[in-house]
């Protein structure tokens, strides 16, 4: 008997039909190569799509069964409706003046929400509405990011476009991570719990014990107090509903009557990859995010005014940001509020009025 | 639970891909246990080689395709696990600084008021809420999520 090493070696039939199909298969590699991949790699985002399709229809359907319990079948259909609601930005040819009609377009949209929510289930407090809008908004994330991909994906297939094809497939491990980390947002949502996000609001709030509580314009809440003979104005969005609350609009109406030496500002920020959750970065201008208008608010009282403006930054990843606060954020929070006192003291004199704000989504902090 | 899944996967038009990929998948076992039985029961041939190489695919076939359909398992489970996460509220007591960990209860929020303290003497019965402890953090237990990556 023979030893064969690789079969079809020997003059076998199984030999020559392995030989054959050897021979098919580099024929069908050469001429069909590329299409073959073309093939796979659609196949992966699909898949992809697929997972996003579920993703959207789970996060929908999440928010359905948790507002069940008002007995009201319309915030079903409201929910549907909101999943394609559009906000036009205003035109910017002429720039002039643009961040307020945005202020003005953005604050309309946030209102029609609260006061459909509102109308819809009236036995909701404030805290709830806000939580309730903070779930909508991963909904919408989610369908969004499942439209645009699925608006790439059914264009490349179309136009059966190699290149279009690498490029989508290259950023879906990104918009899956971030999809992921809505998915995630889910149950800090619903059940109210302090995100990640509200690292800065909760370094107001620590601050902030002891004092008495004003509000002030949409959302916000501030105390004054005495920090070794310094006047120190602590602000931050209203808990412990999901609010982001206009600290631009809270500190212009401030410094209106009180002349502000310096502004601190504390925010949550996304880290790089490798970088330490939690560490803190300090740092010089408005620290903000979102869509600009406060920022500009911020930077306008400021400069008008000639006040410096620090930051602090405490690192984290959008999932962290967005998911329950984990045990590294909360050390950043305490380090963090350690440093700030630490900075008041130092930067500014005896006798100062200085401004801090911790910026964030408040949800699950109270003051 | 990944039948939840699955139905959601079947209401959709669009994607017959699953169910596809399960035939795939059946008419795979079929081939393979035919291939191993041939195999088995062909003995009596004089080209053992060919045996030989019918029990091996037909074992490669059957290991590969278990080794697929677990790897959906896994999939669905994973997706399905992520959700579940612990997360902790802090209790403390303003007046004897006792400190106390549970479960977050919906509910919770930090500076909120939590339960009564157990060390300190029950109030003097109806301001109930002097005698409760202050929620002084929520946090998510275990904190390191970017190992699940
Ligand atoms: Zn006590």
């Amino acid at each position: 008997m023979q030893t064969l090493l690789f079969p079809g070696q020997g003059n076998t039939d199984i030999g020559y039909i392995i030989n054959i199909l050897y021979m098919a298969m580099f024929l069908v590699l050469v001429f069909w190569g590329e299409k073959i991949q073309t093939m796979i790699r659609l196949r992966d985002i699909e898949y992809a799509l697929e997972r996003l399709r579920l993703m959207r229809d789970e996060s929908v359907k999440f928010t359905k069964e948790k507002l069940k319990k008002y007995g009201k079948e319309e915030i079903n259909r409201f929910l549907d409706n909101y999943l394609e609601f559009v906000t036009i930005p205003p035109v910017d040819m002429d720039p002039a003046g643009v961040v307020w009609k945005l202020d003005h377009i953005v604050k309309t949209a946030e209102d029609r929400v609260r006061s459909e929510i509102r109308q819809i289930i009236p036995d909701l407090d404030e805290n709830q509405v806000l939580n309730i809008m903070n779930l909508f908004e991963a909904s919408y994330a989610l369908n969004y990011y499942y439209k645009v991909v699925r608006h790439y994906y059914i264009l490349s297939k179309k136009t059966s476009s190699y290149i279009l094809i690498i490029q989508l497939q290259a950023i879906l491990p990104q918009v899956m991570m971030e999809a992921e980390a809505y998915l995630g947002a889910l149950q800090a949502f619903s059940s109210g719990q302090p995100i990640g996000d509200g690292a800065g609001a909760l370094v107001a709030a620590r601050l902030m014990r002891g004092g008495e509580i004003f509000d002030i314009e949409r959302d916000n809440v501030y105390t004054v107090k005495n920090i070794q003979g310094r006047r120190v104005f602590f602000m931050k969005a209203k808990g412990p509903g999901g609010a982001v609350g206009t600290p631009g609009d809270a500190l212009m109406k401030l410094s209106e009557k009180e002349s502000f030496k310096m502004i601190f500002m504390v925010d949550a920020g996304l880290k790089l990859e490798g970088e330490k959750t939690g560490s803190i970065a300090e740092g010089v201008g408005a620290i903000i995010g979102g869509i600009g208008t406060e920022k500009y608010k911020i930077e306008e009282v400021a400069t008008k005014k000639a006040i410096p403006l620090y930051g602090m930054i405490i690192k984290m990843s959008l999932k962290e940001a967005i998911t329950p606060m984990t045990r590294d954020v909360l050390n950043g929070v305490e380090e963090a509020h350690q440093l700030l006192l630490k900075r008041i003291v130092e930067k500014s004199s005896e006798g100062d009025t200085v401004m801090v704000i911790g910026v964030g989504n408040t949800m699950g902090i109270a003051q | 639970m990944p039948s939840r899944r699955l139905r959601a996967v079947e209401k959709s038009p669009a994607s017959l891909l699953v169910p596809f990929y399960f035939f795939l998948l059946g008419l795979l076992i079929l081939f393979s246990l035919i291939l191993l039985v041939q195999g088995v029961t062909g003995t009596g041939r004089s080209d053992s080689f060919t045996n030989m190489l019918f029990i091996m695919t037909g074992l490669t076939g059957l290991v590969s395709t278990f080794y697929m359909i677990r790897r959906y398992q896994v999939g669905v489970q994973k997706m399905l696990r992520e959700r579940k996460m612990v997360v902790l509220t802090v209790e403390e007591c303003s007046k004897c600084n006792y400190k106390a960990v549970r479960p977050f209860r919906e509910g919770d929020y930090v500076y909120g008021y939590g339960e009564e303290c157990p060390r300190c003497p029950k109030g003097s019965g109806d301001t109930a809420v002097e005698n409760r402890m202050v929620i002084t953090a929520i946090y998510l237990e275990g904190g390191r999520q970017e190992e699940r990556y």
